[in-house]
């Protein structure tokens, strides 16, 4: 009987643009099945639409709105106007008080590698690799205020209910990994972001494609992973036989409802993930070096080290799309990016357990040559205003969200490496060359996956939905 | 004036000149089809709009478009012509290129002096118009006549629409289910729980002809089906109880709009009286404190409180808008199925909904709002006006003690502040506020238990500033003013407008509502009997039940659905008659699971309609989380039936600004109550729920998916809850009988409404005695045949 996957309307949706489309329904039923059991590996290099720079994806999302002017984007300029008005910009429009006085970058600046990029003494381990990295010094967001611009980030969209990067992805491209979920969520050790799981929400995508959350330092990583200590190993293994058993026999008394099948399948890879899930999360088999690479064994930065060194563990292992927080929910004490009321302060902690562990993570792919096929990604929201919040004179020493100019920056697979793209103007407050939308971003990132960003679709309530909306260019000149 | 390529022709007649005659005969018929959708206001690829002649004239980044007198001088022209021959032109780019009889009629009309009269603005035609199958006025159908029906087939009416598409495409239905599988098909889809033992047993044992029938209407009046109904509406409604974004603050209030949905149900009330109260019940002829809570449903959707307090005004203002298009959103696809907010920045590309009719219609809910204060909800008392002033009269000298009280509560808080150098002064004075606040404290708690009221969260109403139309939906590019009304190409004679900017505005809600359920409304009623439809079969005749529109799915049953909306008007819009028609026929009764004897038929069916959009047997339907959740309380002898009141809070809270949401899992009679009861909070959902599929709550959902995941079984097989379930089902069969295969045989009796075979019974039997019988009860917690109807 020819094999349909009902349950599964959006992968055909998707395998359609895969040329199966002659074939039939069960071509393409049978297509998406080879490529979930890892027969159809082959089509992570050969993408959707077009060859595949990339295979998996490493996404470091650093929320709060990291401050352009203290980071990546050294201007000047701004040291010279330092303590007078911003003036010839228009209105200034400021999220939570009045626009103060400019203040210049409070990290030194210095060039850095081969590629002479200027990045702040903020991050000493990170200024090692930019000759692998191509930052953005153009990006503009569409809101000023923390949760849309993260769900912006995260889903292209400011609302929530839309699916995120990695569910399109994984909905996209699906699973390398027999034994892991496609798209995993490493929050950050000290708490979750604001709208928690509406970031790697599936949408209206199948659940399957949920950013899986996992807690690597606890004992159970993900929900529901262990049988409950109450319950003996001989009755769940008489429990699971008993099981498979009647849902078998069900299953065989309705060949005509595929779910019941793939029902079955479902427990066997529950039972696997059972055992892959505490092998990634086991660091004993890493050497000293790499431990000390990362800084696991620092008090300070351990617990953050933990989740970078897991997301390379993950992602050898097939994971597509991992996302590691470096930062959790907005509010006091600030645990993000939120420089409201000492920027220098709030930076420093914050980049002590970004710096590091994410240069370790660059250098250990790089190492393990899985730099040529892995995409890594560093995001935040927004940026922050090159004046000072408020203007109380030398007190002010926080800044403000700002929408209209931040950095964000990737490396590895098909990434024009040690470059720079984009150019705010002379304070880095407005973007005067090539400015790239969340979109641009997003349709980027597909497209070093294969996948042409207006061609990979869903239908929901009544619109062929896109992660780009209806905009979004490919950035051409940072392609490698 | 607007123009497509359909009213062209029309223009011909009034315009004169030969020239003009050639550019609307033949030049903006060719514009509309091939450059318009790339090159117009709102979307200007290379900055180029052909929308109207000024724009052509003014052109893009490589320069003006048209050179007028001077074709070969004009991009218009020189990008239209092939290079060489044979070659394709380099526009259009993503459609067909002009014939040269096109391009030749392009360049005369240029080298003539392109003539353009100047109010004739081109637009891309959207895909579907007034004639959109949805948008015809609904059909007055007869059932078919169908000769060699099947027995049973020939009584409703519902059988003759289904019976005659499977006999055009040569197939048969299947035969009626056993009772046993009925009663529980029944009882899942209606009140969301397996039937009682007993009930099985009356049921098959019940020798009258009208038995369905009767345990029908049994099952429609439990007030359990208002609770199992709800939960559809409250999808479609997007009912949150916490307001998302980056705070996520609870909505304690919120449930009382749950509770009018279960009670609006549970007494059928008329749907289209639903529809009113639900858009207006604040600004209705009589008001009640239950048409109040039914306003919830504007406000049921997310808001960005953050955003709305900044002092960003451009923040502010784009938040507003986007929380009016989610209103705008929620309202057009829940009641029209139609997705009015997609014309908020341009024309509707597929729907014949111009951007004027977004803004007309978020004219009628620009009055609306959540709250104007952060941490403040727009709460009101759920009293009539002649309660309300009753209210108000009764408690008057307590509440002007408060408001002393709380005055003089200010007063000490600025002398403390403005003593803060004298300490002993600032004691004196804490000590003389503790004492008050301990007063007014009291006060406000006898006011409370003295005068209880029910208080719901129906956001707040004021009137609001004359509506603008934002050209491309960005507010910083503010157009025309508008007024209040309906979608254009819907209008119905009998309900206008006052078309004045400062309609009151309840009466802008009050009017659209009228419209919305008046019975010439082409898409209330098919909307909402095609949900209806779906709920029962998984499927609906149009499988995209909110959205009617052009992208949407076309109807399985045109003829059947037409009936089904006239059927629900001449029924008065009953709910409940929809549910006896649909439940009560051959089609609905028939079976799910193949026979021997039936194998052949389906085989052939499945390969003729692998998706059963024809009915050929009733679907497999897994269960939804809620369903599940609740079943196992059942079974397990503890689910607690309290029916309405604040919604049950499996979790702890910090506040750190943003509320975090922590679960727990707790065996306590408050934590059992029904899954339609718990807080529906969007940073906190239950990981077993969701595993199964309960979406979001900010969302309008109108149609689950299930799915089939790793995590969904680890979710079933090691949630505490499901666990705990397990043994105490286990528990309870050992207590009311020794015997492990008499238990056995409850179980299933209990969970699959049926009796278990032999070796069924022997493999179970054998591993209740070897590892305890909860064991047995988790499988079946675990098992298909639970977790599915059929």
């Amino acid at each position: 009987m020819p094999f349909q996957n009902p349950v599964q309307f959006g992968n055909l949706e998707r395998r359609s643009f895969l040329g199966c489309a002659s074939g039939g329904l069960t071509a393409m039923a049978f297509a998406w099945l080879m490529q979930r059991d890892g027969a159809l590996g082959a089509m992570a290099t050969r993408g959707m639409h077009f060859p595949a720079r990339a295979k998996r994806v490493i996404h470091v999302f650093s929320p709060g709105g990291v401050s352009q002017v203290d980071t990546f984007d050294y201007k000047p300029q701004l040291e010279k106007l330092d303590g007078t008005s911003l003036t010839n910009k228009g209105e200034l429009d400021t999220f939570f008080a009045s626009p103060g006085l400019l203040k210049k970058s409070v990290f030194p600046f210095r060039q850095r590698g081969n590629s002479g990029a200027w990045v702040s003494d903020l991050f000493p381990h990170l200024s090692n690799c930019v000759d692998d990295i191509c930052f953005i010094r153009s990006m503009v967001a569409k809101s000023p205020s923390h949760s849309p611009a993260c769900f912006q980030m995260n889903t292209g969209f400011t609302l929530q209910g839309f699916p995120s990067l990695g569910g399109w992805i994984s909905y996209g491209l699906g699973s390398l990994s027999e034994n892991l979920p496609t798209f995993v969520v490493l929050p950050d050790p000290r708490g979750l972001v604001n709208g928690g799981t509406a970031n790697w929400s599936n949408g209206f995508l199948p659940a399957e494609h949920q950013g899986t959350m996992m807690r690597g330092s606890d004992e159970n990583p993900i929900a529901n992973l262990h049988t409950p200590k109450n319950i003996s190993a001989d009755s769940r293994r008489a429990g699971l036989r008993l099981l498979a058993n009647w849902n078998q026999a069900y299953a065989n008394s309705d060949p005509f409802d595929s779910s019941l099948g793939a029902r079955l399948k479902a427990y066997e890879l529950s039972a696997r993930m059972q055992s892959s899930i505490p092998e990634v999360i086991d660091f004993r088999d890493e050497p000293a070096h790499v431990r000390k690479l990362y800084g696991l064994d620092d008090p300070v930065i351990g617990a953050s080290a933990r989740n970078f060194l897991l997301a390379r563990r993950l992602s050898e292992r097939g994971v597509r799309f991992v996302q590691i927080y470096n930062g959790g929910a907005l509010g006091s004490p600030r645990i993000n990016w939120d420089g409201h009321e000492d920027v220098r302060d709030n930076h420093l902690k914050q980049a002590l357990l970004l710096d590091q562990p994410c240069a370790a993570l660059l250098k250990d792919l790089k190492q393990r040559g899985m730099l040529e096929d892995t995409l890594v990604i560093w995001s935040t929201e927004f940026g922050r205003t090159p004046f000072s919040q408020g203007n109380r004179g030398p007190a002010s020493l926080g800044r403000d969200h700002h929408q209209h100019a931040f950095t964000c920056w990737l490396a590895g697979a098909g990434v024009k490496a040690g470059n720079v793209w984009g150019e705010t103007d002379e304070v880095g407050y407005k973007v005067v060359s090539n400015p790239v939308t969340i979109y641009d971003f997003h349709a980027t990132i597909l497209n070093l996956l294969g996948i042409h960003h207006e061609k990979l679709t869903y239908y929901h309530n009544g619109i062929h939905r896109r992660l780009t909306d209806v905009h979004g260019q490919v950035i051409r000149g940072i392609l490698a | 004036m607007m123009i497509d390529a359909v009213i062209l022709s029309c223009l011909y007649a009034i315009s004169s000149s030969p020239v003009e005659k050639n550019f609307h005969e033949e030049v903006a018929p060719v514009l509309v089809r091939s450059c318009i959708e790339c090159h117009n206001g709102s979307n200007a690829k290379g900055g180029l709009s052909l929308e109207t002649l000024a724009s052509a004239l003014k052109g893009g980044e490589e320069g003006p478009a048209i050179v007028a007198g001077k074709a070969k001088e004009s991009l218009l022209y020189q990008k239209i012509v092939p290079a060489k021959e044979g070659l394709k032109p380099q526009m259009p780019r993503k459609k067909a290129a002009l014939t040269p009889e096109e391009v030749k009629k392009i360049q005369e009309w240029i080298d003539k002096g392109a003539s353009w009269p100047k109010e004739v603005v081109l637009k891309e035609k959207s895909k579907a118009d007034g004639n959109f199958w949805s948008l015809r006025p609904v059909r007055k159908e007869v059932p078919p006549v169908v000769k060699e029906a099947p027995v049973g087939w020939g009584k409703n009416p519902v059988d003759a629409f289904i019976l005659a598409k499977l006999q055009e495409k040569g197939l048969r239905p299947s035969p009626p289910a056993d009772r046993r599988t009925l009663l529980r098909r029944m009882s899942l889809d209606l009140t969301g729980l397996p039937p009682g033992l007993e009930d099985v047993q009356a049921f098959v044992e019940d020798p009258s002809a009208d038995a369905s029938e009767r345990w029908l209407e049994k099952l429609l009046s439990s007030p359990s089906y208002g609770e199992r109904w709800a939960r559809h509406w409250l999808d479609v409604a997007r009912f949150s109880e916490s307001d998302g974004f980056e705070e996520d603050m609870q909505r304690p209030q919120a449930y009382t709009f749950r509770d009018y949905v279960i009670a609006s149900l549970n007494a059928d009330k008329p749907y289209n009286q639903f529809v009113l109260e639900q858009i207006a019940g604040d600004a209705q002829e009589q008001v009640t404190g239950e048409t109040i809570a039914a306003t919830g449903f504007l406000v049921a959707g997310p808001w960005d409180a953050v955003q709305r307090v900044t002092p960003s005004k451009f923040g502010r203002l784009q938040s507003r808008e986007e929380q009016l298009e989610e209103i705008v959103g929620g309202v057009g696809m829940a009641f029209l199925g139609l997705t009015v907010q997609c014309a908020r920045c341009h024309d509707h590309k597929f729907d014949p909904i111009p951007q004027r009719d977004y803004y007309q219609i978020k004219a009628v809910f620009e009055g609306v709002d959540h709250s104007q204060k952060a941490k403040v909800h727009g709460v009101r008392r759920l009293l009539s006006p002649a309660q309300e002033q009753e209210w108000q009269k009764q408690t008057e000298p307590i509440r002007r003690q408060i408001s002393a009280m709380e005055s003089k509560d200010a007063g000490l808080q600025k002398q403390m502040k403005d003593s803060s150098a004298d300490a002993n002064r600032v004691d004196q004075l804490k000590r003389e506020r503790d004492a008050l606040r301990e007063q007014l404290e009291k006060q406000r708690q006898h006011l409370e238990k003295q005068y209880p009221v029910e208080v719901g969260f129906v956001g707040i109403r004021e009137q609001p500033q004359p509506t603008v139309m934002f050209t491309r939906g960005d507010i910083r590019q503010p157009g025309e003013k508008v007024t209040a009304n309906v979608l254009s190409v819907a209008r119905i004679p009998q309900i206008s407008f006052s078309q004045k900017e400062d309609q009151p505005e309840g009466e802008r809600r009050l009017q659209f509502a009228k419209w919305l359920a008046h019975p010439d409304n082409p898409l209330t009623a098919r909307v909402m009997v095609n949900r209806i439809w779906q709920y029962h079969f998984g499927v609906g005749l149009v499988d995209t039940p909110s959205d009617f529109g052009f992208n949407g799915g076309r109807p399985s049953h045109p003829e059947l659905l037409d009936w089904l909306a006239g059927e629900f008007r001449r029924s008065g819009y009953s709910i409940k008659h929809m549910h006896r028609l649909i439940m009560g026929s051959a089609t609905y009764q028939q079976a799910c699971i193949p026979q021997v004897s039936t194998m052949p038929d389906y085989q052939k069916a499945y390969r003729v309609d692998a998706d059963n959009r024809l009915l050929w047997r009733f679907p497999s339907l897994r269960l939804e989380g809620e369903v599940v959740r609740d079943a196992m309380l059942l079974l397990a002898g503890n689910l607690n039936g309290e029916m309405g009141g604040p919604s049950f809070k499996p979790y702890t809270v910090t506040q750190l600004n943003t509320y975090f949401y922590h679960l727990f899992d707790r065996d306590d009679p408050i934590y059992n109550r029904k899954s339609i009861y718990r807080m529906q909070v969007i940073t906190g959902r239950s990981p077993l729920l969701d595993a199964l599929d309960c979406p979001s709550p900010s969302v309008t959902i109108p149609k689950r998916t299930p799915t089939t995941t790793a995590l969904q079984a680890l979710a079933l097989m090691n949630d505490s809850f499901v666990v705990r379930q397990a043994m105490k089902l286990a528990q309870k069969l050992e207590d009311q009988q020794p015997d492990v295969q008499l238990q056995v045989q409850r179980l299933y009796e209990m969970a699959y409404s049926r009796r278990p075979n032999e070796s069924e019974s022997a493999r179970a039997v054998e591993v209740a005695r070897q590892h305890g019988l909860a064991t047995v009860c988790w499988v079946v917690f675990n098992s298909s045949e639970f977790l599915y109807n059929h």
